[in-house]
């Protein structure tokens, strides 16, 4: 039995790495005594797919996962049971049947809410800012991997940059960007850009994630 | 801008920022208005070293089950967040509720290593705490100090104001207790600057009105200053006469001519000549914690521990641990299971690894793994058993165990000869050690750990032909078995001995740089014709520089001072390790460090720290010492007591075995 989670990771998870995430949800699966299914073999895992890693210091309303479990259980108290258990911060949202026509790996597009602070930078130079990110065809940013470091076009990766409000100083910008296997660009990135273009610190307090779903010319599909 | 505030700045600079945020499942909140006592638990390293260490969780655990007690963790920061809260004046915080550490009531620091030391000296710098306790007043917390490298207390006795000597569960609430009636005045009512701590919050509270007993309280003004640091020295006084506490600052030490210990005494009549190192008598009624904190980022020993039992039976001449833990006490298999289920249950660990010094003698292992393994095997709940002795039966065990995880086997014959494992009183055989190997490798291990020591008492380069000898007879063990030596991997490493307080070989000295390199050089030589061995060996300064600690006194706590100056700090990682600067701190300081570490002592010299008394007597010590000349060996004392002086401790005796 398969099953498909949403949960959301606040401001005291941010830090937490995708890698931390699996073994603090194993651990959780444990303690609720959730009969969660193993790899075969040498090294057993549990058998848990996220969604795209999220860059460390995010926060999320909008993860997923996929949890197979070696016997059925009722799906009614299945977030009871671990939000018992989880870390403060980490909150199971919804819990329901996997959609096998949807596997997690096909999300391709993520939605960002970045909070900031407009002390230095004023609300008419941020605008052009943004307009020159949304119509340059390339960007070209440095991204550190495992096997070196390689440099990447994140233009097409920015599907849209919007003003939502401004309060006072405090701004709040969203950002929709491609995730998944055509590529990804964390908004961190798009922050380190606006920056260069401003030629000075953009004082962001907040990123967070606030959809993640499959998305083609016609149609918004959530993963739940 | 309060340490939260600037965390949210800062964390996103540094390197694993899970190490300083805190807020880990089962780790413990406490409304700080409700509580009277106020406990940093500090491990001098990185938060993933010193998370993995199991007496600050029991420690943890143990006081705040005491409604009025917090105890909070604190860490090292590693070197980038260092730098971080230097440039931005961040004072070292706890992880809980990130109060600077310099608000605490006391601030205890766990010794498990040399080598750590000058970590306490930086994270006292980085508290705002003065580093020698001299320096301290009332507004200071007590720094304390506990663990192994307690039993030779004299290096920092300059820097802490007390330590406490054995196991800790009873002493440390004995403390707080004292601590607590003497900040609420029970103890003597008669001085009104008694009454009033000195600290912060208390003033703060008093100022609110909130607590009759502290509304009271006059003002606390300047005048009272020298009075408030009367009031520190008679708390001084007092948690002297708990037993296993050790107030290095009241005591006097004088020396001979040759620069030896020639007396420690106590200045004044109401203070202990001795101090008695403290032991919980029953293991099964001793606290124990079951929810354990769980961290987010992968520590070194990242999975649960059951502690089987304390001491060991075995008496090899170098370990310390095997002296100073004395008796043997062990947990019953009905506790230990339920224990295992509890922490399970309430940590969600994936492993669950069983700790004393020596696994195999723990007397019910077979029922216990037994039991153990079947109880866990659906939730794909691992069992490790480190510290196996070679033998048939461990590896009947380890082969069940692995029936749900794998791992490499580690053998530990310590030398690679029989006269030297004679010297040191390790009974085991090179017979024992290939048996078991080829056990191993007919049951599909491929991968194994060879353990060893040199520079030894005694130790000739015949020995260190042995290591040799002994990694290649494995290998030739595997061999005849599958007629090639494919997939074999056989990992030798060796560590330099060390002379530690407390062992038969304490006289000993410490063999030279120069001869750790060429011994070091003679063995890489000798293990480079295999493809399948490889060699790895300890750092000889290091191990110098811990010979010089673990046998120092007190005159250390000024070369301490002086090489943190100089910016020593992570001694024990290669990447930050200066053997320059320590060089430069003794040679500053004019303390030779050669007159601890490579000095023969004679049988009756004081040693600094004779002033502790773990329960072992000297003359079993040298006893042990003149068989060891002989290469005599001492069976088990399990076989027959060998009256090394333990049941002084208690009337009628302690020893079971």
């Amino acid at each position: 039995m398969k099953l498909r989670m949403k949960f959301k990771k606040d401001n005291l998870v941010k830090f937490i790495s995708h890698l931390d995430m699996m073994r603090t949800f194993e651990r959780a699966f444990r303690r609720a005594d959730l009969p969660i299914a193993f790899t075969k073999g040498y090294n057993p895992r549990p058998k848990i797919s996220f969604t795209p890693a999220l860059s460390v210091g995010i926060t999320s309303s909008s993860e997923y996962m996929d949890v197979e479990f070696y016997e059925d259980i009722s799906i009614d108290d299945v977030a009871n049971r671990l939000n018992r258990v989880l870390p403060k911060g980490l909150q199971i949202i919804k819990v329901g049947i996997v959609d096998e026509k949807l596997p997690l790996s096909v999300l391709n597009c993520a939605v960002y809410v970045l909070k900031a602070a407009l002390n230095t930078v004023n609300l008419q130079e941020l605008k052009k800012s943004i307009n020159i990110i949304l119509h340059q065809e390339e960007i070209i940013v440095e991204k550190v991997t495992k096997s070196g470091t390689k440099f990447v076009n994140i233009a097409p990766l920015i599907y849209g940059i919007d003003l939502l409000s401004n309060d006072g100083n405090i701004v709040n910008v969203k950002i929709a960007t491609s995730i998944g296997q055509q590529g990804s660009v964390s908004p961190k990135l798009i922050v380190l850009e606006l920056e260069k273009l401003l030629k000075k610190k953009f004082e962001v307090l907040n990123i967070h994630r606030e959809e993640l779903f499959y998305t083609d010319e016609n149609n918004k599909i959530l993963p739940l | 801008m309060t340490i939260e505030k600037q965390l949210e700045e800062l964390l996103p600079q540094v390197s694993k920022p899970t190490r300083y945020m805190g807020n880990e499942y089962n780790s413990i909140k406490k409304d700080q208005n409700s509580i009277k006592v106020h406990i940093a638990l500090a491990f001098p390293d990185v938060y993933e070293v010193g998370m993995s260490h199991l007496g600050i969780k029991i420690l943890y655990h143990l006081l705040n089950e005491y409604p009025d007690i917090y105890a909070e963790r604190v860490f090292a920061p590693w070197v980038d967040f260092e730098d971080l809260m230097r440039r931005h004046s961040l004072p070292l915080f706890s992880l809980e509720s990130k109060t600077p550490v310099s608000e605490f009531d006391l601030l205890g620091f766990t010794l498990q290593y040399e080598m750590s030391y000058t970590n306490i000296l930086n994270m006292l710098e980085l508290s705002k705490i003065p580093i020698f306790s001299k320096e301290r007043s009332d507004g200071h917390p007590f720094v304390i100090a506990g663990g192994p490298c307690a039993y030779n207390p004299e290096p920092l006795a300059d820097i802490m104001d007390f330590f406490v000597i054995g196991e800790a569960e009873e002493a440390i609430t004995e403390i707080i207790n004292l601590y607590k009636s003497f900040n609420t005045g029970l103890i003597c009512p008669k001085s009104p600057a008694f009454i009033g701590s000195g600290r912060q919050r208390a003033a703060k509270s008093s100022m609110d009105s909130t607590n009759i007993q502290r509304g009271t309280i006059p003002s606390l003004n300047e005048g009272s200053l020298k009075e408030r640091g009367e009031k520190r020295k008679r708390f001084l006084e007092e948690v002297a006469q708990i037993p296993g506490v050790y107030v290095p600052s009241l005591y006097r030490v004088s020396y001979n001519n040759d620069g030896t210990v020639k007396n420690v005494s106590p200045k004044q009549d109401n203070i202990p000549q001795k101090i008695q190192k403290r032991v919980i008598e029953d293991m099964d009624s001793v606290y124990y914690p079951t929810s354990f904190i769980v961290p987010y980022m992968n520590i070194v020993h990242d999975r649960a521990v059951l502690e089987i039992f304390r001491g060991c039976t075995r008496g090899c001449r170098f370990c310390q641990a095997g002296m100073i833990y004395r008796p043997v006490r062990e947990k019953s298999v009905h506790r230990l299971e339920k224990l295992a289920k509890d922490i399970i249950a309430s940590t969600g660990y994936g492993e669950i690894s069983l700790a004393s010094l020596s696994t195999s003698d723990y007397s019910e292992l077979k029922q216990l793994t037994e039991i153990l393994t079947d109880d866990f095997r659906k939730c794909q709940v691992g069992l490790s058993l480190p510290s196996l002795r070679i033998d048939a039966f461990s590896l009947e065990l380890a082969k069940k165990v692995q029936e749900i995880k794998k791992s490499g086997l580690t053998f530990a014959p310590e030398a690679g000869t029989q006269r030297l494992r004679n010297v040191i009183n390790k009974g085991v055989t090179e017979t024992d050690l290939l048996t078991s190997v080829k056990d191993a490798f007919s049951s599909g291990w491929n991968t194994v750990k060879l353990y060893f020591m040199i520079g030894l008492p005694t130790e000739t380069y015949e020995d260190l032909k042995g290591i040799s000898d002994l990694a290649y007879a494995v290998v030739d063990v595997y061999r005849k078995i599958h007629g090639h030596t494919k997939g074999l991997k056989v990992n030798v490493s060796t560590s330099t001995f060390v002379p530690k307080p407390f062992t038969p070989f304490q006289w000993e000295k410490q063999i030279t740089l120069s001869k750790i390199d060429e011994r070091q050089r003679y063995l890489r030589k000798l293990l480079r014709k295999s493809k399948n061995i490889s060699y790895s060996w300890h750092d000889g300064k290091l191990s110098f520089l811990e010979a010089v600690f673990s046998r120092g006194d007190r005159r250390l706590s000024r070369v301490l001072k002086i090489a943190h100056d100089k910016g020593c700090k992570f001694d024990g990682w290669n990447d930050i390790f200066s053997f320059d600067k320590w060089m430069a701190a003794f040679n500053e300081a004019d303390v030779p460090p050669e007159f601890y570490a490579y000095r023969k002592r004679s049988s009756d010299e004081v040693f600094p720290w004779d002033i502790i008394d773990p329960g072992i007597d000297k003359k079993f010590l040298l006893r042990e010492l003149k068989r060891s000349e002989k290469a005599q060996v001492t069976p088990d004392c399990r076989i027959r007591c060998h009256a090394c002086g333990i049941n002084r401790l208690k009337d009628g005796g302690f020893c079971e075995t």
